[in-house]
């Protein structure tokens, strides 16, 4: 209290200074990025820098999609619809198998409950890249190599022991009772579970399918590995094809970068609603 | 019609035996409260009774079926939990209908029932509101709305005040008390408030350690308990117990005090005993309600006294032990002052002193 009686208002300026000049170096990078998906190739390397485009095009975005005569047509389309399926499919089973890992860690007593989660999170320790020549050479074998399915189930292996952390947490913030009045109320266990302590749980569920989305969607190092063909290239391994031996497509790349961000901000955007936290509160006590 | 009743019912976690086969036959329309310290069992059996810990040993009837391997659902009972457990993201009426919803029982009826639910428990006003927007109170009550919409057969409640103030905690003990009253249903409520258990029960069961210690009406367990931990369980403030040798037919005391035994009580000279009386049983010479004539007349020094008003509570040091008397009058009384006490001798209450067990 005596802290916040001492902070005068030129502080709180002083904060406030920091604060933007923290924010503005953490954005650059990306606010150059969508800036030269809208400018021509001749002013990326122009010396002086030029940072807001003199000329703005979206001629990066037409060669994107093959509409212009020059150069590429490179099939985004296609990337995108790998990009989209692989990682909604990833979320969507990561978020049913975490929620029901969660809902178990949370609620019930088994054997070996405590060994088994901490070899879950230990498995978070490991970095995926290190995995990738064994995984590389178990796909290899198995076919799984440029397919969609094999991206899919190693996004699933690092996405799902993360949900269940995230969503035991939220679970373990539900009172038991709630379960039990729905039960004596005369529920099931599962339509209690559907009926009071899911809709309870749906921001934790929430932030789980961003969080597993978003792991799927930018991951490029895995992907870059596995994939080879349009059959299962995601986007950001699409990126690699802007460089060429000698040259780098800087607005062209850009272009599809401003293309990986903009789903990336909707969803967070759309889920971002339910991310209310203490929607329990007033239920007990 | 329905009478619970309970047959050696024992519950087990792994090897550890927390209640050691309980027999209870509950009437219908009865008001049943468990009471007991926290650890005695007495919110297991209840869970065990709802269906919502499985019974180890033992059969559970509820009417004249036997409930033990039916889930909560199936028996037709209502439960109202300590933490209330109300749905947080359904309004009142929705919280209040949630049965009855679940149950596919028609909207008009579904309406109908909250809506005399919300009548007998005044929550008319609050029916679109969210728990997080109650008051405690009244948070209670829709619990107890919820509990009494469904027409159960037996209504459970798991310590339901203990998360109210004193105040509240006193208004909603008549609430509970009239709702009975006007539901006639069986009851089967734990506490671990002896105030509470006192005043609404028909009948009290007492636990310790995963057994029934005594069950009685109130007056029964306050008049007789059968043992030293019933006797100052049941009562406020607790009865008096003081350690006594039976010397010459009278208990003597620590201090050399002889108080005379009644004369139907059965003792050995030498024997062990406590010696108990309530505190409503020894007051000062002239503020007491028992006449002076069965009484025996100790003089003690007042070590505390806490006025309440309509009466006084008094600490005195008796016996090597301190003991509270109570005195009627609002008069004001010095620390440290010397005073005649009179204790009344047909109320007193002899205990092995081994076993604690009622001689």
């Amino acid at each position: 209290m005596i802290a916040t009686q001492l902070e005068t208002s030129w502080q709180r300026w002083l904060i406030r200074i920091a604060v933007f000049l923290a924010m503005l170096t953490l954005t650059v990078p990306g606010v150059w990025v969508v800036l030269t998906a809208f400018r021509p190739n001749i002013e990326v390397m122009a010396r002086p820098a030029i940072w807001i485009p003199q000329d703005w095009t979206l001629d990066n975005f037409r060669r994107l999609f093959g509409f212009s005569s020059a150069q590429q047509g490179l099939p985004v389309a296609r990337y995108f619809l790998n990009s989209l399926v692989i990682s909604l499919t990833s979320t969507v089973v990561a978020v049913l198998i975490g929620m029901a890992g969660g809902y178990a860690f949370a609620r019930y007593r088994f054997k070996g409950k405590a060994t088994l989660f901490l070899a879950f999170m230990l498995s978070r320790t490991v970095p995926g890249v290190a995995l990738s020549l064994p995984l590389f050479i178990i796909w290899a074998r198995l076919g799984l190599i440029d397919t969609s399915v094999g991206l899919i189930i190693v996004y699933l292996a690092i996405n799902i022991p993360f949900t269940i952390w995230l969503t035991d947490g939220f679970f373990r913030q539900i009172p038991v009772d709630l379960s039990e009045a729905a039960q004596i109320d005369g529920c099931t266990a599962w339509q209690a579970f559907w009926k009071v302590e899911f809709p309870l749980a749906r921001s934790g569920l929430a932030s789980a399918a961003i969080f597993a989305f978003l792991t799927s969607w930018n991951e490029y190092a895995l992907a870059s590995q596995l994939t080879r063909t349009t059959a299962s290239k995601t986007m950001p391994v699409g990126l690699m094809d802007f460089t060429a031996q000698f040259t780098v497509d800087w607005t062209g790349m850009s272009a599809m970068a401003v293309l990986i961000i903009i789903p990336a901000l909707v969803l967070t955007f759309i889920v971002q609603k339910h991310l209310i936290a203490g929607l329990t509160f007033g239920g007990v006590k | 019609m329905a009478q619970v009743s309970l047959n050696k019912v024992r519950k087990r976690y792994g090897t550890l035996e927390t209640v050691h086969g309980i027999d209870l036959e509950i009437a219908h329309n009865e008001f049943v409260v468990l009471v007991g310290p926290s650890g005695c069992g007495k919110s297991t059996t209840l869970r065990m009774i709802a269906g919502l810990e499985n019974v180890s040993d033992g059969t559970i009837v509820i009417g004249d079926r036997v409930v033990n391997d039916l889930p909560p659902r199936d028996r037709n009972i209502s439960m109202v939990f300590q933490s209330y457990a109300l749905y947080p993201h359904m309004s009142v009426r929705d919280n209040l209908g949630f049965g009855l919803k679940i149950a596919n029982t028609p909207d008009a009826e579904i309406n109908a029932r909250v809506a005399d639910a919300a009548e007998i428990l005044g929550l008319g006003p609050y029916l679109d509101r969210l728990p997080a927007n109650l008051s405690g109170g009244q948070r209670q009550r829709v619990a107890m709305g919820r509990a009494i919409v469904r027409h159960p057969d037996v209504y459970l409640f798991d310590e339901p005040l203990s998360n109210l103030d004193a105040k509240l905690r006193g208004q909603m003990r008549v609430e509970i008390k009239r709702l009975h009253q006007r539901v006639k249903t069986t009851v089967i409520y734990v506490t671990h408030d002896q105030v509470e258990a006192m005043t609404l029960a028909d009948r009290i069961v007492i636990m310790r350690d995963g057994h029934i210690e005594q069950m009685g009406s109130p007056i029964e367990v306050f008049e007789k308990p059968v043992n030293t931990f019933v006797a100052s369980f049941i009562g406020s403030p607790p009865m008096n117990l003081l350690d006594a040798v039976v010397t010459d037919g009278k208990a003597r005391l620590s201090d050399g005090l002889e108080i005379p035994i009644p004369v139907s009580t059965s003792v050995s000279e030498g024997q062990q005993i406590v010696l108990g009386f309530r505190p409503d049983n020894f007051a000062p010479q002239g503020h007491s309600l028992h006449s002076d004539a069965n009484a025996l007349s100790v003089k003690c020094t007042v070590n505390i006294a806490e006025p309440l008003g309509t009466e006084t509570i008094l600490i005195v040091t008796l016996g090597g032990k301190e003991v509270q008397g109570k005195m009627l009058d609002p008069r004001t009384v010095a620390t440290n002052e010397l005073m005649d006490f009179t204790l009344d001798l047909t109320k007193l209450h002899v205990f092995e002193s081994l076993t604690g067990r009622r001689i």
